[in-house]
């Protein structure tokens, strides 16, 4: 009580204290300034006057641009059921288009929780050397592209942490090569991709990872057009619990 | 008291000091003399004492006007578009435009030294009903640096270039002599605005925006103009005298 007492009292000492030095210190100075402020605004618009020419850098797929009526659209039809969810392509536009997909999500080997995620792919679509999943025939404007399927099974839902698969789809305009073969220019960079050639096997390090992997580490995709157009059930069926 | 006598040593001499500094601090308040005390006055004496006031507006010539208009507030420049344009029907790229913009005493007895800040931007939005809110806002996504402003960068004519002040977005000049009152200033800083050509390889898209144009000007008293400028804007003037500016004229 005695030292409670004494504190406060040093204290206030102190505040006072401070309270006359700030009094004291010298007066402060102030210029004369004025300022004054406008602004105003002038409407401007600059569109490219030119139409996308199929050497243009420019995506082949974009939606937006009402110039080339002749470009295909498409667009992504997601369902999703839980953790799985099936894929598959609309062609939106008013041309016949090529389409091809890609999955995107992280290696199920450095995913906490004991996760498997298995890609079947529907009948028709074939997964090329360059992870795309291409699909063989042309769709036709307003029709749909079977579906693939992602079944994704969580073994330790306690430890999993969330991730996403990241579907990207591009499309192209149907085109013949000079043997009369389908190809279509997804990307312009890329040039022509002639669509049977894109689904040749993968290289024999994919096909081994695929078939041994009975701990969840290698989702299980198709690895040749046979396997795929039986629905990819037996790829299922081998790998990844 | 009975609190202090069982202090121990050391917290008594603290506060024996504490006390005698307050004491001291205390007379010497009181012993200094109050500045304004007024002591005597006569009736047949009356001092009026007339505080002057700066003041600083900033001019715009638009086009082939002949002579600069004051403007303030928003939306006030560039207030008639076809004067801009000058025949075109909407802004051309590499196209010159002129826009002068510079400044003028408007105190009428005050001379003053005065510094001009341009900011261009885009915007979007849709054009304003009468009367109701401006709906249009600053876009971060278009870059300005495609609105080109012509000025004096060497700082050859009576306005200063600041280059460390100024980026893509803003521009910051200081006249370089003593603009007395009522008057304008010799020179505009800003004539021209363009748009740069640059503008059709960007990725971002550039239909339908608005250009903006914001001018701020800032002024400082004559007399130690120099400690003016430093308290008022946080600049040390005296570092463009290399460049001819000369704030050290005082009344």
């Amino acid at each position: 009580m005695n030292r409670n007492v004494s504190r406060k009292f040093v204290v206030a000492l102190c505040l006072a204290l401070v309270a006359c030095l700030s009094v004291m210190a010298t007066t402060a100075f102030a210029y004369y300034t004025d300022t004054s402020k406008a602004n105003g605004l002038i409407a401007f618009s600059w569109t490219p006057d030119n139409p996308d020419d199929p050497d243009d850098p420019d995506d082949p797929t974009d939606p937006e641009d009402p110039k080339d009526p002749d470009k295909p659209k498409t667009e992504v039809e997601e369902k999703l059921y839980g953790l799985d969810k099936t894929i598959a392509v609309k062609n939106t536009g008013k041309v016949a288009a090529l389409v091809r997909v890609q999955l995107i999500y992280p290696d199920p080997n450095h995913m906490a929780g004991d996760v498997s995620i298995n890609v079947i792919a529907g009948e028709g679509w074939v997964k090329g050397k360059d992870n795309w999943y291409y699909y063989l025939k042309p769709i036709d404007p307003n029709a749909v592209t079977p579906t693939i399927e992602v079944k994704v099974e969580v073994g330790d839902k306690d430890n999993m942490r969330p991730f996403d698969i990241v579907v990207i789809q591009q499309c192209a305009k149907v085109d013949r090569t000079e043997d009369d073969k389908l190809c279509g220019t997804f990307v312009t960079e890329e040039g022509p991709i002639v669509i049977e050639e894109a689904s040749l096997n993968p290289t024999p390090s994919e096909t081994t990872e695929g078939e041994s992997g009975a701990d969840d580490s290698e989702p299980a995709e198709p690895d040749t057009p046979t396997e795929t157009t039986d629905s990819g059930v037996t790829a299922n069926g081998e790998d990844g619990e | 008291m009975q609190t202090i006598k069982n202090l121990p040593l050391a917290q008594r001499i603290a506060l024996i000091v504490l006390t005698a500094a307050l004491v001291g601090c205390l007379a010497m308040i009181a012993a200094t003399p109050a500045r304004s005390a007024l002591t005597f006055f006569s009736d047949d004496y009356v001092a009026e004492i007339q505080q002057a006031h700066i003041g600083v507006v900033l001019t715009e010539q638009t086009g082939t006007e002949a002579t600069p208009r004051v403007v303030a507030g928003d939306n006030q420049l560039i207030q008639d578009p076809a004067l801009l344009l000058a025949g075109d029907a909407t802004i051309q790229l590499d196209t010159p435009y002129a826009e002068k913009l510079s400044v003028q005493n408007a105190s009428d007895d005050m001379d003053e030294y005065v510094r001009l800040t341009v900011r261009k931007y885009w915007a979007t939005g849709e054009e304003p009903e009468e009367g109701a809110a401006d709906p249009r806002t600053k876009t971060a996504t278009l870059n300005p640096a495609y609105i080109k402003l012509t000025y004096d960068a060497d700082s050859q004519g009576d306005w200063v270039f600041s280059p460390e002040e100024s980026n893509d977005e803003r521009l910051v000049f200081y006249y370089k002599h003593l603009l007395k009152a009522g008057e304008a200033a010799a020179t505009p800083a800003v004539t021209e605005v363009a748009v740069d050509s640059a503008l059709q390889n960007a990725a971002e898209s550039y239909e339908d925006c608005w250009l903006g144009l914001s001018a701020q000007v800032d002024s400082v008293q004559v007399n130690n103009a120099y400690d003016a400028a430093k308290s008022a804007w946080g600049i040390d003037v005296s570092q463009f005298e290399a460049q001819g500016l000369d704030w050290s004229q005082e009344n």
